[in-house]
């Protein structure tokens, strides 16, 4: 377990070195000058070079590429061109909406995918069973983005339950931010609880046909208690992997979401930068994004290991 | 990582991955979904109730009537037109993107199973690290570079499946490698390329297949997102996505302009869905 677990390290560091190294690239070889595009077409070419010089931009790629990830690392990731003030200030409050918000997501993806997927196991063939993947079904063809504005359509503009958009902050109280999060994370869950439903149900009925659950019901087990009993933690197993990809998923979904209802979170942040060529904050939010993605695959990864009861003597 | 859980148990050995498709009812839905979403691509082609990109102010916003079955959004453009025209721009993103990613992804697999273990290693880590960039983080780096548009929505989503084909290809394919007559073709003296098209290519075709029908379905969600965000189809091309974007601002009053496109994308994705669930069904070997 523990080479293992070094060997995963070292390969968590590789990724994350080598997504800087990409991310870095891809705005590196941006064309246009940003220290023009900041100033203007009609700038004086000494106050550009002076601009140039106080963001850096004169020192040879090397050293910047070394900076930036020094940056990273000690979290200095350098001045915002458009807000002037660090960028590390600014994604604060911006990982407070979307960390939240993916968190609320994956908790409403594991509540409903995998009490879908096991009632569904439970009864294989059944009208339950059907109905439950019938519904899978149509949660895997939904855009998050439309069952985002279908949701607002509902609970907004006609029960007018909940906003339809924007974020009041957690300073507003908890219920009324969880409140403001509730229809984009359900939006953004929508599609990964239809995943979960369905390899959930799969992976309990592979497992099912094992023979330590046929010796269970042997045992006296019913078919149920066995499957919930014994045959659930390896289920888990090929689950837990997915559900770390899945965590992956709703971090770029909230991308998506995020624009559609106006939640000031990373998503929406790094449109913003986008638009204002804020290569200092794109550069950094991809990254963060990426990174994102990299550790939890990499923590999904290492608890599907430590779940497999055939893995645990090697521990 | 999920693929190869969810897929290699039908390549067991001895059992060859292709198998004949059944007529089974995802397939028939299935396929129903998917040429209804071909017809109107290809009929847009030559026909379309209005010209898509006619804007008459006066109807701005009308509902669905007989002089527009669908509606008109706030230009006074026909949706159904819109819809239409759609069509044709989805299922081309979405095809081309999935054959760009596939043809890369499944040659840089096939040659990851077949090469040296070094070169093996390299394919295996760089899959995971494009991997790590979701395509929308993809799209948002190719915007910089290129500019917003269906090319770069396009290449992003190619990008992003490459690394999807590449680690399936390269899993099934190590399972073919195994097998007693791949052996024995090679200690006959056939070389690596030529198993590899003759034996390889024809034995893991199938799952390749059940992949590209589930990453069609991924490309059109992702084309319609990006489009929505506004780097993907610009206007005023009609994109399905863009059309949700532009029904954002009315949807207290032209609600259904919000209902139509969102429609259209589910069912084709619905069908995509379901024809790769008929064909993953075809080649389970412990389907009775």
């Amino acid at each position: 377990m523990t080479t293992f677990l070094i060997r995963r390290l070292i390969g968590l560091l590789a990724a994350l070195l080598a997504a800087s190294i990409v991310t870095f690239v891809a705005v590196e070889i941006l064309p246009g000058d940003p220290a023009r595009s900041i100033l203007g077409i009609g700038a004086e070419p000494t106050a550009v070079a002076a601009l140039q010089h106080q963001l850096g931009l004169d020192q040879p790629v090397l050293i910047r590429y070394a900076h930036w990830v020094s940056g990273l690392v000690g979290g200095e990731l350098g001045l915002s061109w458009t807000y002037r003030v660090p960028v590390a200030d600014l994604l604060g409050p911006r990982l407070a909406v979307t960390i939240p918000l993916a968190v609320l997501a994956m908790l409403l993806t594991v509540v409903v995918g995998l009490g879908l997927g096991i009632v569904a196991a439970l009864r294989p063939g059944t009208a339950v069973d059907a109905g439950a993947m019938t519904l899978a079904h149509a949660g895997m063809a939904l855009p998050n983005f439309w069952l985002g504005l279908l949701l607002i359509l509902l609970f907004s503009v006609h029960l007018q339950w909940l906003p339809a958009g924007g974020f009041p902050g957690w300073d507003a109280g908890v219920v009324r931010a969880i409140g403001a999060l509730l229809l984009p994370a359900t939006a953004l869950a929508a599609v990964q609880a239809a995943i979960l439903a369905r390899v959930s149900r799969a992976a309990l009925l592979d497992v099912a046909k094992d023979d330590f659950v046929r010796t269970a019901r042997a045992k006296g087990l019913s078919q149920s208690g066995a499957l919930l009993r014994h045959a659930l933690r390896n289920a888990f197993v090929p689950v837990t992997a997915l559900m770390g990809l899945q965590f992956s998923y709703l971090i770029a979904g909230a991308v998506i979401v995020e624009n559609v209802f106006a939640l000031p979170g990373l998503g929406r942040f790094v449109f913003q930068a986008i638009a204002n060529r804020d290569l200092v904050v794109v550069e950094s939010v991809v990254w963060l994004l990426a990174a994102l993605v990299i550790v939890v695959s990499f923590v999904a990864d290492v608890a599907a290991r430590l779940l497999d009861p055939r893995l645990s003597e090697s521990r | 990582m999920t693929l190869r859980l969810a897929t290699t148990d039908f390549v067991l050995p001895g059992q060859p991955a292709r198998a004949r498709l059944r007529a089974s009812p995802s397939l028939v839905v299935g396929a129903a979904c998917l040429g209804a979403a071909l017809f109107a691509a290809a009929v847009s082609l030559f026909w379309t109730p209005y010209p898509a990109q006619a804007i008459d102010v006066q109807a701005r916003l009308a509902g669905p009537s007989a002089a527009h079955w669908l509606g008109t959004d706030p230009f006074g453009r026909d949706v159904a037109s819109r819809i239409l025209e759609g069509a044709r721009n989805a299922l081309f993103v979405g095809t081309v993107a999935v054959a760009l990613g596939a043809g890369f992804g499944i040659a840089l697999g096939l040659l990851a199973a077949a090469a040296a273990r070094w070169l093996d290693e390299a394919i295996g880590r760089a899959a995971d690290l494009v991997f790590a960039f979701p395509a929308i983080l993809s799209a948002i780096l190719l915007s910089l570079l290129l500019g917003p548009g269906m090319v770069t929505a396009t290449l992003a989503i190619a990008i992003f499946n490459v690394p999807v084909f590449a680690r399936l290809a390269r899993s099934a394919a190590g399972v073919v490698w195994q097998r007693e007559f791949v052996r024995a073709a090679a200690a006959l003296g056939k070389g690596r390329t030529r198993i590899t098209l003759d034996h390889v290519l024809p034995n893991i075709a199938g799952l390749l297949l059940v992949q590209a029908s589930a990453s069609f379905a991924i490309a059109i969600l992702a084309e319609a997102a990006l489009s929505y965000l506004g780097l993907g189809t610009q206007a005023p091309a009609a994109s399905w996505g863009r059309m949700l974007f532009e029904a954002r601002t009315y949807l207290a009053q032209a609600p259904t302009l919000a209902l139509f496109p969102g429609l259209a994308i589910a069912v084709v994705v619905l069908g995509a869905n379901l024809v790769g669930d008929a064909q993953r069904d075809s080649l389970d070997p412990r389907r009775d």
